[in-house]
C-alpha cells in the first residue's frame, strides 16, 4: 500500500493483538481491516450469503440456457378454477416446482426467482458502478481544484438532490425509455433495463461526490500530498496515485450501503408500474404481480418478497461490518 | 443572520427557477402528445388540433414555460381563446393565481387536485414522523444505554430487518394480513381531521406504521451511534463525577448533544415525505401528492406531472432551508 495510510491505521485490533513475546509484525491498514472483518461473525455470515446469491446470479442464466431451470414454459395444466390458481397445496409445490407455480400462467416460480436474482443484482451492481464512477471523478475534481469547479459541482449536486427522487425515477421513464430505444437499444425490456441502470446511477452520484469531496479536502492538506507536490508530481499522479488509494475505504463502505437500496428501488419501480415486464422475471415484477394474490396464494406472495428481503438484508449486514472494519471511528466510539 | 437568510432565499429562488426549466425541458420532450390525451374515444384529428390550440400546446416550449410562470402570479383561463370565450363562456375554466395549470385528461385544475391531495399527504407525513422519531430515538437511546446486552442486539437487529424490507412489502403485509385477513387493524382511508379525529387516526394508522418502520430503523442506528460517542466524552465523565443524577446525565447532558445532528436528518426526511409518499399512498390507495403524481405519470398527464414535481422540489428545498435555520438555534456552535 501507499505510505499515506494513516487514516485508519491508528487503532490496534483487540482480536489480533500479538502475544507479548515475539516481534510485532507490521500490518498494512488493509490487513488490519480484513482481520477486523473476519472477527465479525455476523458480517462473515452475510458475506457467505452474498457469495451464495452471486453464485446464483451467475449460474441462473447458464442453467436457463442448459434447460435445468425453465422460466418461460406455461403450464396451463397446473392451474385451474376461476382465478386460474395453482392446483395442489402451498401454491402448487411439487418436486418439479419447489416453490410452486405462478397463478394464471403456471410458470415455475423457483426458476423465475433465480433468474430474477440475476437481473436484480446485475442492475444494482451496474448502477452502483455508475454512481461511484461519476461521484469519485466529480468529487475528486471538486475537492482538489476547489474554486469554480467546486462551486459548479456543488450547485449541480444541490439541484439533483432537490428533485423528488422516486417520482423522478418513474416520471422520466416515458421520456427516456423512448430516447434509449431511439439510440438503437432493442425496444421493451432491454431499453427499460438500460433506463433503470442509468437513472439509478445518475441520481446516486451526488452522495458519493459529497463524501469524496470532503475526504479530498482534508487529505490534500496532508504532508504526503505536500511531499508529492514538492517532488514535482503531476496533478494526475497526485489524484490517482496519492489520493485515490486513500479513498477506497469510504468508496467501499458507501457502495455497500447504496447497492441494496438499488435492489429495493428496482422493486419499487416495478410496483409503481415502470419496471421490467414479464416474461422477463425480476424480484420486483414477481412481487408486483403476486400482490394480487397475497391472500389467495401466500406462497407466491411471500417467496419473491422474502428473497428480496434476504438479499437486501445480507448486503446491509455486510455493509455494517465493512464500515466497522474500515472506519474505526464509526459506531465503535465510546464503550470499548 | 439576516444576511444569511436573504442569501439563502435568493439561492432557493434561483434553484427553483433552474428546476422548473429542467422539468419543462424534460417533460415537454416526452414522446406522447398531450393534445391527443385530451379527448377520449371519439377523437378526430380536427378535435385534437382544436384542443392543442386551445390549451396552448402548439406554442413553443419557451412560451408555454412563461405562460406557466405567469400563471403562478396572475390568473389564467383554460382554454385561453377569445373565440371560445365569446361563443361558449361556460366551457372556460377559470384558474385563479397561483395557477398550476389545467389537466385536460381529468378536466380539473391542477391546483384543485393538489389542494385535495395535500391534506392526505400531510396527515400521513405528520403522524408517521412523530411515530418514527419517538420510536427511533427511543430505541436508539435504549440500545446505547444497554450496550452489549441481548436487548441491544435484538433492537439493533430488528431495526436492520425493518430497514431491509421494501416499503411496499411492509405495507402490503400490513394491509393484506393484519388488516384484511385477521382484522387486527382498521383499513386505511382518509377522513379529514376536523370532521372526526378518531376516524382520521384510525384510517391513518397502517400508513403511519408502514412509513415509520422504514424510517425508524435509520434513526435507531444514528441515535445509538451518536449516543455512544457522546457518552464517552469527557464532560459526561465530569458530570457523573460531580454527582449529577444518572438520568440527568443521560437526558440533559448526553441526549441534548447526541440528538442535535438528528434534527437535520429528521427535517430532511419530513420534507421528503411531505413531498409525496408515493409507495405508501399507492399501497393504501390514498390520493395524496405521491399517488396523484404516480397516476399522472401513468396517464402521461403532463400539467399534473410538472406541477407535482415542482411542488415536491419546492417542499424539499424549503425544508433544507428550515433545517439549517433550526440547527443554528439548537447548536450554539453554529453561526449563520
Amino acid at each position: 500500500m501507499t505510505l499515506s495510510a494513516g487514516e485508519f491505521a491508528a487503532e490496534p485490533v483487540p482480536t489480533m493483538v500479538d502475544e507479548a513475546q515475539g516481534p510485532v509484525a507490521g500490518r498494512s491498514p488493509w490487513q488490519i481491516a480484513r482481520a477486523r472483518l473476519r472477527a465479525n461473525r455476523v458480517a462473515m455470515i452475510a458475506l457467505f450469503m452474498i457469495i451464495f446469491f452471486v453464485v446464483i446470479a451467475i449460474a441462473a442464466p447458464i442453467l436457463q440456457a442448459l434447460g435445468v431451470i425453465d422460466t418461460t414454459t406455461l403450464h396451463p395444466e397446473l392451474v385451474q378454477g376461476p382465478g386460474a390458481m395453482p392446483t395442489g397445496s402451498f401454491g402448487g409445490i411439487s418436486i418439479h416446482h419447489p416453490l410452486g407455480v405462478e397463478p394464471q400462467t403456471g410458470r415455475d416460480l423457483f426458476s423465475r426467482i433465480l433468474l430474477g436474482i440475476t437481473l436484480d443484482t446485475a442492475i444494482a451492481v451496474a448502477a452502483t458502478i455508475i454512481s461511484v464512477g461519476l461521484g469519485v471523478v466529480l468529487g475528486l475534481v471538486a475537492g482538489f481544484y476547489r474554486g469554480a469547479a467546486d462551486w459548479s459541482i456543488g450547485r449541480l449536486i444541490d439541484l439533483i438532490l432537490a428533485f423528488p427522487q422516486l417520482l423522478m425515477l418513474i416520471a422520466l421513464s416515458p421520456v427516456l425509455v423512448q430516447r434509449i430505444t431511439d439510440t438503437g437499444v432493442p425496444q421493451g425490456n432491454p431499453s427499460k433495463i438500460t433506463y433503470i441502470i442509468a437513472v439509478l446511477g445518475f441520481f446516486g452520484w451526488p452522495y458519493f461526490a459529497r463524501i469524496i469531496r470532503a475526504q479530498v479536502l482534508s487529505l490534500r492538506e496532508r504532508e504526503f500530498v505536500e511531499a508529492a507536490e514538492m517532488l514535482g508530481a503531476r496533478r494526475s499522479r497526485i489524484n490517482f496515485k496519492e489520493l485515490l488509494p486513500n479513498l477506497w475505504a469510504p468508496i467501499l463502505v458507501y457502495s455497500s450501503i447504496v447497492l441494496p437500496t438499488y435492489v429495493s428501488a428496482e422493486a419499487a419501480m416495478s410496483f409503481l408500474g415502470v419496471g421490467i415486464v414479464p416474461p422477463t422475471p425480476t424480484l420486483g415484477n414477481l412481487l408486483q404481480d403476486s400482490v394480487n394474490y397475497a391472500t389467495a396464494d401466500p406462497t407466491y406472495f411471500l417467496a419473491p418478497g422474502l428473497t428480496l428481503f434476504i438479499v437486501v438484508l445480507a448486503f446491509n449486514l455486510f455493509g455494517d461490518g465493512l464500515r466497522d472494519a474500515l472506519d474505526p471511528r464509526s459506531d465503535r466510539a465510546g464503550g470499548k | 443572520m439576516f444576511q444569511y437568510v436573504v442569501k439563502r432565499v435568493l439561492s432557493i429562488i434561483g434553484m427553483l427557477i433552474l428546476i422548473s426549466v429542467s422539468v419543462f425541458a424534460l417533460f415537454f420532450a416526452v414522446p406522447a402528445d398531450p393534445a391527443r390525451l385530451t379527448c377520449g374515444k371519439n377523437c378526430t384529428p380536427a378535435i385534437i388540433e382544436a384542443n392543442r390550440h386551445a390549451l396552448g400546446y402548439d406554442k413553443p416550449i419557451v412560451v408555454q414555460y412563461f405562460d406557466f410562470m405567469k400563471g403562478l402570479v396572475s390568473e389564467r383561463d383554460f382554454p385561453d381563446d377569445p373565440v371560445i370565450a365569446k361563443n361558449s363562456p361556460q366551457s372556460i375554466t377559470h384558474c385563479p393565481a397561483p395557477c398550476l395549470g389545467y389537466s385536460a385528461t381529468q378536466g380539473q385544475l391542477v391546483s384543485t387536485m393538489i389542494k385535495q391531495a395535500f391534506p392526505i399527504t400531510a396527515s400521513i407525513a405528520v403522524g408517521a414522523f412523530v411515530l418514527w422519531l419517538v420510536g427511533g430515538i427511543g430505541i436508539g437511546v435504549l440500545s446505547a444505554l444497554k450496550r452489549g446486552s441481548i436487548l441491544e442486539r435484538g433492537l439493533v437487529g430488528a431495526s436492520l430487518v425493518a430497514y431491509s424490507l421494501p416499503t411496499f412489502f411492509i405495507g402490503l403485509l400490513l394491509l393484506d394480513i393484519v388488516s384484511i385477513k385477521y382484522g387486527l387493524a382498521p383499513p386505511a382511508g382518509y377522513t379529514p381531521f376536523v370532521d372526526d379525529p378518531v376516524a382520521w387516526a384510525k384510517g391513518m394508522i397502517l400508513p403511519w406504521i408502514t412509513l415509520a418502520m422504514v424510517f425508524a430503523a435509520l434513526y435507531v442506528r444514528l441515535t445509538r451511534a451518536n449516543m455512544l460517542e457522546t457518552l464517552s466524552e469527557d464532560y459526561i465523565r465530569t458530570a457523573r463525577a460531580k454527582g449529577v443524577p444518572e438520568w440527568a446525565v443521560i437526558v440533559r447532558h448526553a441526549m441534548r448533544a447526541a440528538l442535535t445532528p438528528i434534527v437535520t436528518i429528521a427535517g430532511l426526511d419530513l420534507g421528503g415525505v411531505l413531498a409525496g409518499a408515493a409507495i405508501t399512498e399507492t399501497v393504501f390507495n390514498l390520493n395524496g401528492i405521491g399517488k396523484t403524481g404516480v397516476y399522472a405519470i401513468q396517464q402521461l398527464d403532463l400539467p399534473v406531472i410538472v406541477a407535482v414535481v415542482l411542488l415536491s422540489a419546492f417542499v424539499i428545498v424549503l425544508f433544507n432551508f428550515l433545517v439549517d435555520l433550526l440547527y443554528a438555534f439548537l447548536d450554539p456552535r453554529v453561526t449563520l
